[in-house]
Formats: structure tokens, sequence, C-alpha cells
């Protein structure tokens, strides 16, 4: 079975989640993703243990971000390692990279030195602010665009400030993955076409704009914080059940006789705030599992509100592909969606550092393995220990 | 420049009881269709999308309708009559891909459309969207907000002892858009003779953008919750509004500069855990260093200091800042013959060149005769 982006070769400078995770959904679809590090720096989640106790299969961040990916390790600094990029970017397709701006261009692999390399290739630029204007050297992680782009201003209680979504979501660097992998996408299908290549310049900031868009068009009609409320909902908010637990409901007008009815309010003129009391008491007095089935006979949406470990747990009664395992049955990051004809799936583990140097300069580089010996040898490349020996002689 | 996806028509269609939610990822999907060029055809009953009356309303238009639907044609057929069918299928065989949502795929023959038609005739792609998918109970009502619920993220958000909050605007439904347009255009780039379907269920793109809070939970059996005021990374006043305090390890000495206060040089936080141990009160002492700078003052130092704090900007306040303005990312989009709004540009420049958006499509209150 082909998947849709098979044939397609990525040339992966990726890192931490913005980058990194758009190469990785690049490589669920299909295309062949090779990971590039260095001897000298690496993808910096492999060093990022998480907050608690340690897992025993190695970083997970990494590891549940670059399944599905090989790994190669060349100097960039040195000339033997640029040349041999340029090398591998002829051969290829796209380059993706989330550097920070003007790295790509010290390096020497800038979008003309790769088109002189490859007239046909697609560069990828993924960064906070994008590659022009006064904020280009800005530097953020998901919750400072939050901040300027304009979506931590439409989210909070009514009766405070603006709220970032934190460190444990950073919602502007998962988002761009997505994003950021169906442009690669459009440029590879138009370029089937016209065969031109193309530099995509991608600004997370842009992109956590463009994602309150409608805020922009109602201008200063002022699209104010509201907690949970929200338009055309009668009633939306959490509550509270018996026991403490939270429980999201949203009631639209239509719903809201069997709302009354249900939770024995007469007052067809309360408010939505009278009606938010009344039901708030009447959540109250209930336990989780009574609430939620009485406001689902009613017709009414209604949800606990779990946390990861209770969503985690979820897993084959409510949803299936979000999360994924291995085939050694190790967790990592799953699909945001599923091809029915060509299913995504995990077909490799998280690569070790230069696990397919060797494989990949002589597969793609043509380089013999005399000459791998010589530029490890050098420093210029780093191969995964015995990696070498399965390069026939 | 040519536009990436000119050659291609997509057609947009929901069954009468969609929920919101998956209106707007259908639109959002479509929009981004639009932008890059593709001729996106919505078809609307003859009252119109409901997303055209929700409010606020900018010229009797519903905001979120003129921003999702930027660009695009409307067609209006009568839902549930024998020539709304036939114009419905003339619409189908005629486009590349169709978005819809998964209650239309039962109600109408886009099923049989995909399995039985010539590939030539029909479209190449379907993506279907819901709120929840199997294996979800089918009779489970959700909404877009209940799927954040049940996906982990309102749990993160807000104070710990208040109300669990949503992020601003529609972002579930967002981002399932993003996802039935980033699986329908690699669909479009595949070769085989079957058409592809490609399914998104809010649920499950909502608990891949919260996968840290699950891959936490997978090892250590505990995920985090909101911490609110004790969080590492927060929301400050500064003198004249608010700014997101985000910062790693490295950032430590620089943000001790930019705040200039001899109280952070405490043994407290010397260390991350430490900070994290007292990060209430470590927040206290920014918050009024802060309150004596400016967003742009610190906006320059952190530019400067490659710090990645993030200064808070309402979206009236970016529509006229500099940097936004020099990238063209505010489009001018015509609503009616007389009306003119603006509104975000698709978040890229290809190649030296951004796309505008087209107008927003007006309603043609009978149905049209299908142009094909």
């Amino acid at each position: 079975m082909k998947r849709p982006l098979s044939g397609c070769r990525v040339l992966d400078l990726g890192i931490i989640t913005a980058g990194a995770a758009t190469s990785a959904l690049l490589a669920d679809l299909g295309a062949e993703v090779v990971k590039v590090e260095s001897p000298s720096y690496r993808d910096p989640f492999r060093n990022w243990s998480a907050d608690g106790p340690q897992p025993k299969d190695g970083p997970p961040f990494f590891r549940f971000t670059n399944r599905n990916k090989r790994a190669i390790s060349l100097d960039l600094k040195r000339p033997q390692g640029r040349e041999l990029f340029l090398r591998l970017a002829a051969k290829s397709d796209v380059v993706l990279e989330n550097f920070r701006r003007g790295v790509m261009a010290r390096l020497g692999i800038g979008y003309a030195a790769l088109r002189a390399a490859n007239p046909r290739i697609i560069l990828a630029s993924i960064s906070s602010q994008g590659e022009a204007g006064p904020d280009a050297n800005y530097v953020s992680f998901g919750s400072t665009l939050d901040a300027m782009g304009g979506l931590a201003w439409l989210t909070g209680y009514a009766d405070g400030g603006p709220v970032v979504s934190g460190r444990d979501i950073n919602y502007p660097d998962q988002v761009v993955a997505i994003f950021a992998a169906g442009m690669v996408a459009t440029a590879w299908l138009a370029r089937a076409k016209t065969g031109a290549g193309a530099h995509l310049d991608l600004s997370q900031r842009e992109l956590t704009s463009f994602l309150v868009g409608e805020a922009f068009v109602a201008g200063d009609l002022k699209v104010p914080r509201n907690g949970n409320a929200q338009a055309p909902f009668a009633l939306q908010d959490c509550f509270r059940v018996a026991g403490g637990d939270w429980v999201a409901v949203t009631v639209a007008p239509e719903e809201l006789a069997a709302l009354r009815t249900l939770i024995g309010d007469s007052r067809e003129a309360a408010s939505a705030v009278g009606l938010g009391i009344a039901l708030a008491r009447w959540l109250g007095q209930r336990p989780l599992a009574a609430a939620t089935a009485a406001l689902a006979s009613a017709g009414i949406a209604a949800a606990p509100v779990l946390d990861g470990k209770q969503a985690l747990e979820e897993r084959g009664r409510l949803w299936q592909i979000a999360i994924a395992e291995t085939a050694a049955g190790v967790a990592v990051k799953g699909f945001p969606f599923q091809l029915a004809r060509a299913p995504l799936a995990i077909e490799r583990e998280a690569p070790e550092i230069g696990a397919d140097t060797a494989q990949v300069l002589a597969r793609l580089g043509g380089y013999t393995r005399a000459e791998i010996e010589a530029l490890a040898s050098a420093g210029a490349i780093e191969c995964a220990p015995h990696s070498i020996n399965a390069i026939p002689g | 420049m040519r536009r990436p996806l000119e050659d291609f028509t997509i057609l947009e269609a929901s069954a009468d009881d969609c929920a919101l939610g998956i209106r707007l990822a259908i639109a959002l999907a479509g929009r981004i269709a639009a932008d890059l060029g593709a001729e996106v055809v919505k078809i609307e009953p003859p009252e119109g999308d409901p997303v055209r009356r929700v409010p606020p309303l900018v010229e009797g238009q519903g905001a979120l309708f003129a921003f999702l639907n930027a660009g695009k044609r409307s067609v209006v057929l009568p839902s549930g009559t024998t020539g709304g069918k036939a114009a419905f299928g003339q619409l189908l065989a005629a486009a590349h891909a169709v978005i819809a949502d998964a209650a239309l795929v039962g109600s109408c023959e886009l099923e049989s459309a995909l399995g039985a038609r010539l590939p030539a005739e029909a479209p190449r792609v379907a993506a279907i969207l819901s709120l929840l998918a199997p294996p979800a109970p089918p009779e489970l009502k959700a909404s877009e907000f209940t799927v954040l619920a049940l996906g982990g993220m309102l749990d993160l958000v807000g104070e710990a002892e208040r109300t669990p909050l949503r992020l601003g605007g529609h972002q579930a439904a967002y981002a399932a858009g993003l996802a039935a347009y980033t699986g329908l255009v690699a669909g479009l780039c595949g070769t085989a003779a079957e058409p592809e379907i490609v399914r998104v269920s809010m649920l499950e793109t909502v608990l891949w953008l919260n996968w840290k809070s699950l891959a936490t939970a997978s090892w250590s059996g505990a995920a985090p919750t909101r911490a609110g005021r004790a969080a590492e990374w927060q929301v400050l006043r500064c003198a004249d509004g608010w700014v997101a305090l985000v910062y790693q390890e490295v950032d430590w000495p620089a943000l001790c500069r930019l705040a200039g206060d001899a109280r952070l040089a405490d043994r407290r936080f010397a260390e991350r855990h430490g900070r994290l141990r007292h990060s209430r009160a470590l927040a206290d002492i920014l918050e009024e260093c802060f309150l004596k700078l400016t967003r742009r003052q610190i906006h320059e130092t952190a530019l400067a200091e490659k710090l990645p704090l993030g200064p808070v900007s309402s979206p009236e306040e970016l529509a006229r800042d500099a940097h936004y303005l020099a990238r063209d990312f505010l489009a001018r989009v015509s609503l009616d013959a007389e009306t003119s709004i603006a509104m975000p540009r698709l978040p890229v420049v290809w190649s030296g060149t951004h796309f505008s958006p087209g107008p927003v499509p007006a309603l043609t209150r009978r149905p049209s005769p299908v142009p094909l």
C-alpha cells in the first residue's frame, strides 16, 4: 500500500515540537523523513526530561515526536558537512527547519544555496515571526505566541485578565505542525504540475492570529473575554457535581425548554445567569454519572472534564488514534486524522543519533564505505555503533 | 503568481443538523483551500448557513462566517428535494474533493458516489468530519466545548480553584479544520485509483494536540493540571497591560536583568526546582517589576536579549502592529458592494508572495441553477 506522500524525501532540521512534529506528520503520510542532527548539536528534545519520575524508554518527548523517521548526524559547521548536506538536498524534495532566523544562512544552507543544489527544492521555514519584518528575530515558545498573536487576549474569566495555554499545552507549537504539514503537501502537489520548488515562510504568530481570525473581523465590536460562554449557545460552562468533579455543559437555545424541565426550573424568563445558577445547584446535588446521564437523556451535550490521565484511560472507549504504540508496545504520538485507504501507522521507533548516517550516505549520496569511515574519523559525521559495518565494503 | 491549488475544485457540504463546531471546521478547511487558489463551492440551504447568523455581526453578517468563507462561491440547494439531490450529485461529480460532516454521509448519495462511481467522475478525496467517532458510542451527544473537556484541554487552563477554561475562539473546531485540510491535500497527492477518505474526529485532533499531558500520564501515572498563579508560565500585569511570563532555565539571568530586583537573587530562586516550589512568590515579585515597564519596553528588551516573553496584544492592536503591517498580514476583503473588512490572510508567504482572500459570498435567496 502506497501512502499519499510516498516518494517525497524530507531533510528534517526540525527541532523540539513545531519543526519535528511537522516532519513527523509528513512521515506518517508516507514521506521518507531523514532527521538531520550534528555531532555538536542534537534536537534539544533528546535532553528534555519530563517533570516527575523518569520513564524507562528514553527521553519521552523525543520518542513521542520522532517516530517514523530515520536519523543522520553531520556537522553543518564544517565545509565537508555542508557539502554533504547539499549533496543530499540534491536528492531530496523538502528541507524543513525551525531554527532561529539567520541560522540557515550562516550555515550556508539558506534557500539560495539549496536552490542552487536543487532547483525543485521546497524549503519549509517555520519560525516565530516569519522571515522578515521588524520582529523577525523575536524568539518564542508556544505561550509567547498565545500572548503576541491575540489568543491570550480572548482567553480568560469575564472578571479577569488574559490567560495563556501554558507550558503543558503550548498550543501554538502544536497546531503549527498540522498546518505546516498541509502547506508542504500543497507545495509538493503543485510541484508535480509546475515543476517549481518553493520557499514557505510560516510564521507561528500569524497562524495563532489566523486561528482567532473572526476577532479581527469583529474589530471594535470587541469580542470580550467571557469565560466559557460563547454565541450562539444559551449557556456554556463547567459546573461541579457532587463529589467535586467538573462537568462541561453546552446548551443551545432550542434546548432550553428541555433543560428547564429536567432541572425543574419553571422561570421561563430567567436569564442565562439565573439558569446557570439553577443548573449549578442541580448538578451539585448529583454524582457525575447520574448527572451526565440525565443531561444526555434530555439531549444536552455534557461531559466530564478529564485530565490527561483520565483522557488516556478512555482510549478504546471514546477514541483510538491520537496516541499510538510501537511494535514493542511503547506509547508514542499518534495521528490527528486517519486515512481510510492508506491508514497512517507507526512503523519505526524514534531513531538513535546517527542511526542511519552510513546507510543514507551510501544510498543517497553515493559514498563508499571507505569514504564514510574517513568522514566519521574526521568528525564530520557521526554513525551509530556498528552501522558502518552494514555498508558493503 | 499562480496559486498552488488553482486547478482544483472543492465542495463543502453539511447536513441540516450538523454541529456548529463541525460547520466551523469544514469552513476553515475550505477557507485555506480558497486562499491557495482552489475553487471552493459552499452548499447552503435556502435560509443560508446558520453560521451567517452567529454574533457578533458586522454589517448584518456574522464575523465568523465572513472570516471562514471569504473567497468561496456559495450555491443554494434545497435539502431533501429531488432537484437538490440531483444538483448535489452534479456538483460532486465536478469536484476533486469534498469536505463534509459525517451526518451527511449517511443521509445522501455521498457514500455511494465515493464507492461506486468511476474515479474520473467522483471526487478523489472526501474529508469527513465529526465531533466524535468510533469507538465513541454513537448516541453520545457532544459539542466543541465538551470535546475540549474529554480531550483534557479544559483541565489545563485557568485558576486551580476556579472553573476550567476554554481557549479563546474556536480552537478545537479550527484545529479539526486544519487536520481536514492537511488530510485532504495529502489525499490529492496520492496516485491510487480508489478515492481516499480522510476521517477527522475533533476529539482525536484535540487529544493529539494535548499529547504532552497524555505522554506524561503514560509513564508517570499522573497528568499535569491547571496551576493558575502557581504556574511556571503565566500572564502577569505590566504598566499598560499584561505580559506572558515565558522562559527557560537558560533565560533566567536575562530575566533577572530585565526585572532589576535584588529579591530575585534570593537562594530560593537560584535553581528551577526552587522557582517552581516558590512560584507564587516569584510571580508576585516579577509582576511588581513588570508594573514599572510598558509592553513596548518589555518587547524591546525581549527582542534584544532573545527572551521569549510575550506582551499581550488584542486583535484590534494587532491590526495596527508594525510587524503585521510590514508583512501585509491583514487583508481588505469586500463584504458587499459598499463595505470592506480587514481579516488575516493565510499565514504563509509562498516564495515571497502572499495570498489575499477573496470577497465574502453573498447569499442568493433563491436556489441557484447549478453552473457546470
